[in-house]
């Protein structure tokens, strides 16, 4: 493997992007009966980078903090899911969610859990739409609340694994502003098991 | 329906799960409970034994909540954990604590793997009760706090005085919008650096001085509203501040900072300044006021009186000052009044002191200064008043100065007595002739003490009421071959005792006090009699020759008198010659000419008298209808010695003979000027040489 990037061909990116769209479908759907809104969804980036990489692929100018939800997932293959938000729109989610219209400085714990659990939904969405397609189990670990460094959340060393797979879906939304990010973070060997299983799925 | 597992727990693992602090339930594959924990039956009050094999939306069939039942289809199917919060799900499930209220609770669903196709689930609830109070009270709080930070935020913000905080190590933490203004730095520059550094402060008594701040972090001590400071700018400048600065102690004594407010009296400070300065000066000229050189001439009386130190003072009235006010206006006038006080203030030494006290007075105290040097300065600004040249519209105005001199001896007894006796003798110097100095003596006979200065005005009043006025009559005798009798007539004052008192000693006082109108109505009315006299006794009437003053010839209401007077007494207004003076026609020109024009009609006469000592302006003397000009006495006095004198006598002359206008030479003391009059061919003389004045009723006439 030269070219990390290389692993998934055009092929592996168009399925990857279609199965993560299942998934999203029905996590945006939980949402917007969550905030009575409307949620709309972007088109899947998926590509394989650097991890380092992967903050100014999430945004154009990269906030410092990040606050968000972790699933790690294990079984054939093995990853982090990340919905990421900047702090100022978690606590916007937050607000709408809840509706609550008082400012606030920052989340409190109950609120915290809030936001765990609104990721817990996104994310099992996604996981399990992979691990059905899939027909595989993937063992997820239970989601944890973050609110850490955008640098340190993408910053592994400077090995192969540092490779991650990026899988990028925007969801927004409509009348608060609020975007989110869903990312799977997985090391090369998890992506070559994707690969494979995308090929076994497709017949290739 | 398949059967519930056999599989049971043991009692090791039941005594685990029975000691937690938390709900624990199992669900088999198929949402059945398999068992729950001591915790789940007491907050349910349900037991396990009664629910076992049951569904769970079966046990819980009310207020089971779809989110839970979605996250165990999860956990069974798809083996993902789960996390319900208490603020997205309220009361997922009924559980209630010992008195009867609802436990706030969290669930976390967790999938249980029995073998590789077959998951149970583990239902794992959390207590949040206390949690969700905490939270609460903490929301409570912060907002309260906010809210007060917020309040005081505002309120510090909008305060006019300039507030900063610092910790306890003098770093600055906190900067409102004034100090940001005061010291023209930002709060982002300010925020976290020592505050003596970037407010540096110093005493403005003593200059360089420990900042104040020091000794609060160090003692705590306060300052409040101490205006003793000037607060240093990075640019240099320093401005006064008023200074408060106060410890800022926490419950337990601890220090937690410092905060100093100050602001800015630098304007406050200057208007006081201002206003001292105005109430110590006078507006239009800057020099010192009356009030003040009242306080420095008594301080120098005292000097006087204790140190035998020897002051004098100098009392200034501007002569013909009047002309230019009211021909040019006031604003030309107070001009005028800057240069002569520059003009004053060039000609003094650097400790003299200068004053206006009044619209065309001023005084000058000259301390450390022997009389004989007095009287020379006085002269110099005399000599330097008359040398000023203001010119106007293209007209030159010659200003006098008439001065009184007084030296400051200790024996006064305050500093009234020293300006009263400056006064008095200024007062005598212009009934002098103006333009001179007159020392100051207690001797002197032209002296008028200020209270009798005063008393001339109840002297004039009953005079002109008891008529005790005489006229006597001067002759103006025909240089050239005989002529018809003229005489002007001369006003004496005949005091209670009897005594005849000459015209400068009361005129001043009478255009002091505003009698001359009345003065002069007087005069008139005698002459009036005197003719009306004359007229039944048939004698030959002789030209009589009145003097005006210029408010009776400005005067519309004198006007009137005079000519209800000449139709009282059938006067023969032809053989009436009013005098005025230069000063007095031009000070009010368009009135005293409506006068003239008047009085003309009746063909009186009018003769401009002292002709050549004020403005001597041909101009003037075109304007204005005049039958005679008299020419100044000083010019005739010294005529035989004098070249200059008599060449100017003789151009006035000339000019005079080509406008038609008769000259009369005042002064004529011998026969020797009168032998040059003659040669210079002025027509009329008058003065000792001719004839003393006399009664006017004693005049023989043919």
């Amino acid at each position: 493997m030269n070219n990390p990037s290389a692993i998934l061909d055009d092929i592996h990116l168009d399925a990857l992007g279609e199965l993560l769209n299942i998934g999203m479908g029905a996590a945006t759907a939980s949402l917007s009966t969550m905030v009575r809104q409307e949620v709309l969804l972007s088109v899947p980036l998926i590509r394989v980078l650097a991890q380092q990489k992967v903050p100014r692929q999430l945004y154009d100018n990269p906030p410092s903090s990040i606050s968000g939800v972790r699933q790690s997932f294990n079984g054939e293959f093995s990853g982090d899911a990340l919905l990421l938000f900047t702090d100022e729109n978690s606590i916007s989610l937050v607000r709408a969610v809840l509706g609550e219209s008082l400012p606030l400085a920052q989340l409190s714990e109950m609120e915290e859990e809030a936001i765990t659990e609104i990721g817990n939904i996104i994310l099992n969405a996604c996981i399990s739409s992979l691990a059905n397609v899939f027909q595989e189990h993937l063992n997820s670990d239970t989601p944890e609340y973050l609110h850490e460094d955008l640098s340190d959340l993408f910053s592994d060393g400077e090995q192969d694994s540092s490779f991650v797979l990026f899988l990028k879906m925007t969801f927004q939304i409509s009348e608060q502003d609020i975007t989110g990010h869903v990312t799977f973070v997985m090391d090369i060997d998890s992506i070559t098991k994707v690969r494979d299983q995308i090929n076994t799925m497709l017949g290739i | 329906m398949q059967p519930p597992h056999k599989q049971q727990l043991d009692n090791s693992q039941t005594d685990i799960f029975n000691a937690c602090g938390f709900g624990i339930i199992v669900l088999d594959e198929f949402s059945r409970v398999l068992y729950w924990n001591n915790w789940v039956s007491k907050h349910t009050q349900l037991s396990l034994d009664n629910s076992k094999g049951k569904q769970l939306d079966e046990t819980f069939s009310i207020l089971i909540h779809a989110r839970l039942l979605q996250a165990v289809t999860d956990a069974l199917e798809h083996h993902l954990p789960s996390t319900l919060s208490h603020k997205l799900n309220n009361r997922m499930l009924p559980l209630n604590n010992k008195g009867g209220k609802d436990v706030e609770h969290n669930i976390k669903v967790f999938p249980l793997k029995k073998t590789k196709k077959i998951y149970h689930c583990l239902i794992e609830i959390t207590d949040i009760s206390a949690a969700v109070k905490r939270e609460k009270q903490l929301r409570e709080i912060s907002d309260q706090m906010r809210r007060e930070k917020e309040w005081a935020n505002v309120t510090l913000m909008s305060i006019a005085d300039a507030v900063i905080t610092t910790d306890h190590d003098g770093l600055i933490i906190s900067v409102n919008d004034k100090a940001e203004a005061l010291t023209g730095l930002t709060r982002n520059t300010m925020q976290g650096e020592k505050l003596t550094a970037i407010c540096p402060i110093a005493q403005a008594s003593i200059g360089a001085t420990a900042h104040p701040i020091i000794d609060c972090l160090k003692n705590r001590c306060s300052l409040t509203d101490t205006d003793n400071y000037h607060f240093l700018t990075a640019d240099g400048t320093a401005y006064a501040i008023s200074l408060s600065i106060a410890p800022i102690i926490d419950l337990d004594d601890s220090l937690l900072g410092v905060v100093m407010t100050f602001r800015d009296i630098t304007q406050s400070r200057n208007i006081s300044a201002q206003l001292n300065w105005q109430a110590e000066h006078d507006h239009l000229t800057g020099l010192l006021n009356r009030r003040v050189l009242e306080t420095k001439i008594e301080e120098h009386r005292l000097d006087a009186k204790n140190n035998h130190n020897c002051h004098n003072l100098l009392y200034i009235d501007l002569d013909q000052f009047k002309i230019v006010n009211d021909t040019c206006g006031h604003g030309i006038g107070d001009r005028l009044l800057k240069q002569i006080s520059n003009v004053f203030q060039e000609q003094l030494r650097k400790d003299d002191i200068l004053a206006r006290i009044g619209g065309d007075e001023f005084c000058v105290l000259l301390p450390m200064c022997p009389p004989e040097n007095a009287l020379s300065i006085a002269n110099t600004l005399r000599q330097a008043t008359l040398e000023h040249r203001f010119v106007h519209d293209n007209k030159p105005y010659m200003l006098g100065a008439s001065i009184g001199l007084t030296e400051i001896t200790g024996l006064e007894k305050n500093a009234a007595e020293i300006l009263s006796a400056a006064d008095s003798a200024c007062y005598s110097a212009k009934s002098l002739g103006r333009n001179r100095v007159q020392v100051h003596s207690i001797h002197d006979l032209n002296d008028e003490q200020p209270q009798q200065v005063m008393q001339w005005f109840s002297r004039l009043q009953s005079a002109l009421e008891e008529d005790r006025f005489v006229l006597y009559a001067q002759e103006i005798a025909c240089i050239h071959g005989q002529h018809a009798a003229h005489y002007e007539v001369l006003i004496r004052l005949l005091d209670q005792e009897g005594k005849l008192i000459p015209p400068n000693s009361f005129i001043p006082a009478a255009e002091r006090f505003n009698l001359m109108q009345s003065i002069d109505r007087w005069v008139l009315e005698k002459v009036c009699k005197y003719f009306s006299g004359l007229q039944k006794n048939n004698k030959k009437l002789p030209m009589i020759s009145i003097n005006l003053s210029g408010i009776s010839v400005g005067d519309k209401q004198f006007l009137q008198d005079t000519i209800a007077l000449f139709k009282q007494y059938n006067t023969p207004t032809e053989s009436i010659c009013f005098e005025i003076t230069e000063t007095a026609a031009i000070s009010n020109l368009k009135d005293a000419l409506t006068f003239m024009t008047e009085m003309k009609k009746r063909d009186c006469k009018f003769s401009l008298d002292d002709f050549g000592s004020g403005l001597s302006s041909f101009t003037y003397l075109k304007a204005l209808p005049v039958d005679y000009l008299k020419i100044d006495g000083h010019f005739i006095k010294n005529i035989t010695s004098d070249l200059v004198d008599k060449e100017f006598v003789d151009s006035i002359h000339k000019i005079a003979q080509v406008m038609g206008i008769k000259t009369i030479a005042e002064f004529v003391e011998n026969d020797q000027i009168l032998d040059i009059l003659r040669n210079i061919g002025v027509d009329y003389a008058q003065g000792y040489g001719i004839s003393k004045p006399t009664p006017l009723d004693s005049i023989e006439l043919q």
